[in-house]
């Protein structure tokens, strides 16, 4: 053995000082961690990708109801959660993308605290989604009309899915080291989240098991027993599990052992729960709603007509007023009906939806939904505001109908009835158009977007929350209300008044009423084509067939 | 008497059929000691072991008087080690504080305030001081070395590993390299590198590796002396030398058996290196 001359062994040096923790070194990590992933450009994309759509969507004059609202931010997150997913995927494996782990290795922190870092500092992305997720809610309860109160628990949901998305790709980072997976792993997560469909709340089962679950388009007082604490916990263990998993790669510990055996117990425990279907009582609770209505409504009066909501919609009450109150305004005081009252409802199209599925077998049986409302003289608003644009209008145009006599729903057969040549459709067209300007703007917009202000159709068909309504408006109608429009409100009213019998009689025609209001002749309308029967598509698909005269 | 902080013997180490170390013995204290070998001789392997990055498949290191193959040894060992790879792979979007602070972060500084200072500190020294909030990627080749070379001088460890330390380095940056490198007496450096120069002006003590062995151990001067009376300059090249090479004043230099009236001059590191390993040395230094 060579020796370099003049030069022996000695005894172990001192020891060095006493190291301070690997979780001190985490930590540290994670603060540099975090700034590099909320500036990441994917997770900014992701950011704007969710965000974006929704500001898209800013309606003003929606009332939106803050419990959906809570129940949809995980949804919104979904796009971010991706980009959390792929971009913690891309930082863990950035020493090995960049040939960096030689160097990493031969210091003295060991990988599971590089490893510890980056699960860190997804809990600070984690932290800004849930700051995004109050900011969104505060936002719309401040810059908009709102009902409800959202619920904290739904809150959580998103800003868990960033954690999981977070949590998950570093866990692949650690176990399928490839730029690859992440991507592969987000389209899993979309494709099982599709396979659980909305019926999953009202059914229970392993479709509970998605990472969210959203209504639909019902209301929320048609979800028994939505459970959304246990769904908080379920993804709690699913997080937890993830993170365990991750930094199980860098060896097994007894510690490790038992927080994955807590977190498999939390995730399983709750995801049982959650499964159950809806229990006897959250059924009857919602059937009592469908059924019994006005037991579970609160009631006021204004302008004289007795407006009931379910608890939780009581401040959209003012908005059914005004169309409501602008009809009645411009109708003689005698010529009220003296008992309408307007009384909120689960829309036809809700009810139909949930009948579908009693019948199909998906949902237990509930006596008392009907999809066909019964005709009992009342106006009913649905469960939101805003969303149709024609929501004034529709209303309006309710209680135009009940002040002239014209049906507010279709006939038993399913039929809109036929107003054409019905000088009361005239009347009841001017009444609603004038009640609010919103009213009046959408009448406008419908006339032309279904072609009747050309000219080119028969018919004005005003849906009413996806479902046909009572009457199908005949242009010649439709173009004489919209004249009457152009003239001052207090002439029309005037005259109104002076002869209402003669004017809004069901025996009047159109050519009558023309006469009477120096309306300009009718110019020769669309092709005699007789449509009654045939069923046309309107709005969003929804069916329409034109049956008989009105009665 | 001096300390021994870096004693290998019998190492061994193969990947599948190619021997990387074959019996590497080896006795290093405090100062400078350059690593000289042709490509493949081992030396990456060897720094690797004693960055205990890599674990020998035979045979026995001792580092700050520690054994690695010991999980708490080799922690108290990467304490107080710095180790430049032969390619250290940076973050390309991480500036150059980002990158040396992340590092500094991994060798448990995790006070932040001191550690921005010794960032600060070990980027200055290398001539990166205004280059700190630089990304990594806009940097050229040899300033990213020099990123790479602060890194490893975190801590003013004890035992600092630099493998090819100025690849890359122009003359001025060399000449830099030298001051910093050789400011410590009581640390030991083991420096990798094909320049001989760089083991001529720094190294206290030379280690010679070829195809996994040691071929020489010994000062600078020592392996200098190999080649004494075996140096000569000649206008044309002589057919009876082992090595010759044009000079840039156009004659030869020769080295092997000199001819009786061969014109001998004083024999340098280089020559000695070259005549210990022959014509397969002399085309690698010569590329």
């Amino acid at each position: 053995m060579e020796t370099l001359a003049g030069r022996t062994a000695v005894a172990s040096p001192p020891a060095p000082p006493a190291p301070p923790a690997s979780v001190a070194t985490a930590r540290a990590l994670a603060r540099v961690e975090a700034g590099k992933l909320l500036r990441s450009p994917v997770l900014v994309g992701g950011g704007l990708f969710s965000l974006l759509p929704g500001l898209g969507f800013w309606n003003p004059s929606v009332v939106f109801d803050l419990r959906l609202t809570a129940i949809g931010i995980a949804i919104t997150f979904f796009p971010l959660a991706a980009a959390v997913l792929i971009a913690s995927n891309l930082a863990t494996l950035r020493s090995r993308r960049h040939g960096t782990d030689q160097l990493y290795e031969s210091l003295p922190s060991p990988a599971a605290a590089r490893t510890g870092g980056h699960l860190l500092a997804v809990t600070a992305v984690a932290a800004f989604a849930s700051g995004l997720a109050v900011l969104l809610v505060a936002g719309q309860a401040l810059l908009a009309d709102t009902l409800g109160s959202p619920n904290v628990a739904e809150m959580a949901v998103g800003p868990l899915l960033v954690a999981g998305a977070g949590a998950l790709g570093v866990l692949l980072a650690r176990w399928v080291p490839t730029p690859a997976a992440a991507p592969v792993a987000c389209v899993a997560i979309a494709v099982f989240q599709m396979s659980t469909t909305d019926t999953a709340l009202l059914t229970g089962g392993w479709r509970t098991l998605g990472f969210w679950t959203y209504p639909g388009d019902l209301p929320v007082e048609l979800l028994p027993d939505r459970r959304p604490g246990w769904h908080v916990a379920y993804l709690v263990g699913l997080v937890a599990m993830a993170a365990v998993g991750t930094l199980v790669a860098h060896g097994l510990r007894r510690p490790l052992v038992v927080a994955g055996a807590v977190a498999l117990s939390v995730a399983a425990g709750s995801a049982w729960v959650q499964s159950r279907p809806p229990s006897a009582a959250g059924w009857a609770a919602a059937n009592a709603l469908l059924e019994r209505p006005g037991d579970h409504q609160a009631c006021e009066e204004r302008d004289g007509t007795t407006y009931c909501a379910y608890p939780a919609y009581r401040s959209l009450v003012p908005n059914w007023a005004k169309p409501v109150s602008g009809v009645r305004r411009a109708v003689p005081a005698g010529a009220w009906p003296a008992d309408l009252d307007v009384t909120q409802r689960v829309t036809s199209s809700d009810r139909r939806w949930v009948a579908d599925h009693v019948l199909a077998g998906v949902l237990p049986a509930l006596p008392a939904v009907d999809a066909a409302l019964p005709d009992d003289g009342h106006l009913h608003p649905a469960m939101g505001w805003g969303t149709e644009r024609t929501d004034d209008l529709t209303l309006a145009l309710a209680a135009a109908s009940r002040a002239v006599g014209l049906p507010m729903v279709p006939d038993p057969a399913g039929a809109s009835c036929d107003a054409s040549g019905q000088g009361r459709a005239v009347v009841a067209l001017w009444l609603a158009g004038q009640a609010t300007g919103r009213a009046g703007d959408a009448l406008r917009t419908l006339a032309s977007a279904q072609e009747v202000s050309a000219g080119r159709a028969r018919f004005l068909v005003v849906l009413q929350h996806d479902t046909p309504p009572g009457v199908a408006w005949g242009a010649v109608e439709v173009g004489h209300a919209l004249e009457l429009l152009r003239r001052p409100a207090d002439e029309v009213r005037g005259a109104l008044a002076a002869d209402w019998e003669g004017l809004a009689g069901p025996g009047t025609t159109t050519v009558a009423v023309a006469t009477r209001l120096g309306l300009a002749p009718a110019a020769d309308g669309p092709p005699a084509t007789d449509v009654h029967g045939e069923a046309t598509r309107y709005g969003a698909g929804t069916e329409v067939r034109i049956g008989d005269r009105c009665p | 008497m001096s300390q021994i902080t870096v004693e290998t013997a019998g190492l061994r180490k193969a990947y599948r059929s190619t021997t990387a170390l074959d019996g590497v013995d080896l006795r290093v204290g405090p100062g400078i000691t350059g690593l000289l070998g042709p490509n493949g001789a081992g030396k990456t392997t060897l720094l690797r072991i004693l960055a205990t990055v890599l674990a020998p498949d035979g045979g026995t290191v001792r580092l700050l008087g520690r054994d690695p193959a010991d999980a708490d040894d080799r922690l108290a060992v990467r304490r107080r080690l710095g180790y430049l790879p032969q390619e250290p792979g940076l973050h390309p979007n991480f500036t150059a504080f980002e990158f040396v602070d992340y590092v500094a972060i991994l060798k448990e500084m995790t006070d932040r305030r001191a550690r921005h200072g010794e960032v600060r500190r070990v980027l200055e020294l290398v001539g990166l001081g205004d280059q700190a909030k630089r990304k990594i990627k806009a940097l050229s080749g040899g300033m990213r070395r020099r990123v790479a070379l602060a890194q490893a001088l975190l801590g003013e460890p004890d035992l600092l590993l630099l493998d090819e330390p100025t690849a890359g380095l122009d003359p001025e940056q060399r000449l830099r390299f030298r001051e910093f490198v050789s400011t410590s007496p009581d640390q030991t450096v083991v420096l990798s590198t094909h320049q001989t120069e760089d083991v001529a002006a720094l190294c206290n003590a030379v280690v010679v590796l070829d195809q996994g062995r040691v071929r020489f151990s010994g000062t600078a001067r020592e392996l200098s002396e190999l080649a004494r009376g075996r140096v000569w300059l000649a206008e044309a090249r002589d057919p009876a030398a082992s090595l010759a090479w044009r000079t840039g004043d156009g004659g030869h230099r020769h080295i092997g058996d000199a001819p009786a009236d061969a014109r001998l001059v004083e024999p340098t590191l280089e020559d000695g290196y070259l005549l210990l390993l022959g014509r397969r040395a002399a085309d690698e230094l010569a590329a």
